[in-house]
């Protein structure tokens, strides 16, 4: 397994450090993260349990979870927030967050929530969309306060 | 709408084929070595105003992950004492997410071992060898499957059919049972006609290259997750079991002619020759009797049949035979070829003599 990860963040962290007396707005306006990690199930005195490890020994049916963290570094409020991320190829979304995010199962065309979609069946007819076939995710945030920050996060499952 | 029915049919065929893609469930699943990239975007808006977006990615390489199944196909293989390339059936699939070679290894069950089939592992076949089913029909054709000694190249989600031929040896009796157990051996494919070499699993930490992560069930006589997957496939003996017994019956005397007739020189004796086979034997074929009389009697003229019903110890019926082809005066001997005999059926050759 090798592991590429996001520089974003590192860049902007770094830039951040070295030139302290930057005004905020040279900075990126919004510093994001992307992480993934594995959920592995370990089993200590006959009692299993899952843990979040950094990614090794990655194999189809392993669980991922990903998680997308943002800081603003405005001291204005950022607006009309739209987070979207589509699952990436070779995993499937394990579960709809219970709503905590939109959904879609066309590629970004269209939104919502999934137990409102629907697809097709292949056989003329549609059928309501399961979590694998979700194609693409949306966090949508109305406004992010001056330096505020938040976390998100999704499951899938690798093909 | 009446026109182009067959192009309609198409591309309503082709749009519910890529309907069904996204949900197709694969086996074997995304292969090894493959990058799996997760990136984000964060679009914003600044004072009403959209800003450039940000985005952010990872990515993660998945790893080799070893899984195959091998079943015996089939009934158990039925053979003759004594026949030679006799093929037991078996299906090897791999459902890695990897192209791997297999390396085939099959041995004798210890005697008293259970069979696949329920059996007791009786006696040990010889002359091992390995074939694949090169035309695909699940049926072993000699000359026309390949033999060979490994599995080159499976592809994930494929599978092989194989046939484990052998040698039953000549002492081997009916109904006795040689149990085999083929072993897969997961080695690293990658190169046609090359065999990889055995694949370990990674231990202790991750690396930067393809890991290797077993996680293949247990086998007949292998471990879970140790790379290898066993098998136990069987023969089974079928012989007839032939029986032969004399019968003779006094049919008449010169004297008391065919009431009460008495074992006197001149009395006319039946001797019926009863073959019969055991149930549960395989059928008898290519059946032959010859009975050379003694000095003491002499045959009977036209008196010969063949495939006579035999029930208790005396024959009736059957085919009349020719004593051009039946008896030879040279050596006073009865002769000929009965029919097959099925388990638990009997046959019979009937013929006179009188007593000199």
């Amino acid at each position: 397994m090798r592991k590429m990860l996001a520089k974003t963040l590192l860049a902007v962290v770094a830039a951040g450090v070295a030139m302290p007396a930057l005004a905020a707005e040279k900075l990126p306006a919004i510093a994001l993260l992307n992480e993934q990690q594995q959920d592995k199930v370990v089993e200590e005195n006959g009692l299993k349990r899952h843990v979040l490890v950094t990614p090794a020994k990655v194999v189809p049916g392993d669980h991922m979870v990903y998680s997308l963290s943002y800081k603003s570094n405005l001291s204005v409020p950022l607006t009309n927030v739209e987070l979207t991320d589509p699952i990436p190829a070779g995993t499937a979304l394990e579960d709809d967050g219970t709503g905590a995010y939109d959904v879609s199962v066309d590629g970004g065309k269209t939104w919502g929530k999934l137990s409102a979609l629907s697809v097709s069946d292949g056989k003329g007819a549609s059928r309501a969309a399961q979590a694998g076939d979700v194609t693409n995710l949306r966090w949508v945030i109305p406004q992010i306060a001056p330096g505020g920050s938040g976390k998100v996060s999704f499951r899938a499952v690798v093909k | 709408m009446k026109k182009f029915p067959n192009t309609l049919m198409t591309s309503v065929a082709m749009v519910a084929a890529l309907a069904l893609a996204p949900g197709m469930a694969q086996a074997a699943g995304t292969l090894a070595g493959s990058t799996i990239t997760n990136t984000a975007s964060l679009n914003f808006q600044v004072g009403g105003i959209s800003q450039t977006a940000q985005s952010a990615s990872n990515s993660v390489v998945v790893d080799r992950k070893v899984n195959m199944t091998l079943v015996n196909v089939g009934a158990t293989t039925t053979v003759s004492p004594g026949q030679t390339a006799a093929a037991t059936t078996w299906t090897l699939t791999n459902t890695s997410n990897d192209t791997l070679d297999f390396a085939l290894s099959a041995v004798n069950q210890t005697t008293g071992a259970t069979a696949q089939h329920g059996g007791t592992d009786a006696y040990d076949v010889s002359n091992i060898k390995y074939y694949v089913d090169t035309n695909a029909n699940g049926v072993y054709d000699p000359g026309t499957d390949t033999q060979v000694t490994w599995i080159d190249e499976l592809a994930p989600d494929t599978a092989k059919t194989i046939f484990v031929v052998s040698d039953t040896p000549l002492a081997a009796t009916n109904a006795q049972v040689s149990g085999l157990v083929l072993t897969a051996t997961a080695e690293a494919g990658g190169a046609a006609a090359t065999q990889g070499a055995v694949l370990t699993a990674t231990a202790g930490a991750n690396t930067a290259g393809v890991d290797t992560v077993f996680a293949d069930g247990a086998g007949t006589a292998d471990a879970a997750n140790d790379g290898k997957i066993s098998a136990k496939g069987d023969y089974t003996v079928a012989a007839a079991v032939l029986s032969v017994n004399k019968y003779a019956t006094l049919i008449s005397d010169p004297i008391n002619g065919t009431t009460n007739p008495k074992m006197i020189p001149g009395a006319v004796v039946e001797y019926c020759i009863a073959v019969s086979n055991a149930a549960g034997a395989a059928t008898a074929t290519g059946l032959s009797v010859a009975d050379p009389l003694p000095a003491t009697v002499t045959y009977s003229a036209s008196t010969v049949f063949l495939n006579a019903t035999v029930s208790g110890s005396t024959c009736s019926a059957g085919t009349a035979g020719s004593d051009a082809t039946n008896y030879n005066a040279g050596t006073t001997t009865v002769s000929g070829t009965l029919s097959n005999v099925a388990a638990g059926a009997s046959t019979g050759l009937r013929f006179r003599v009188t007593i000199n």
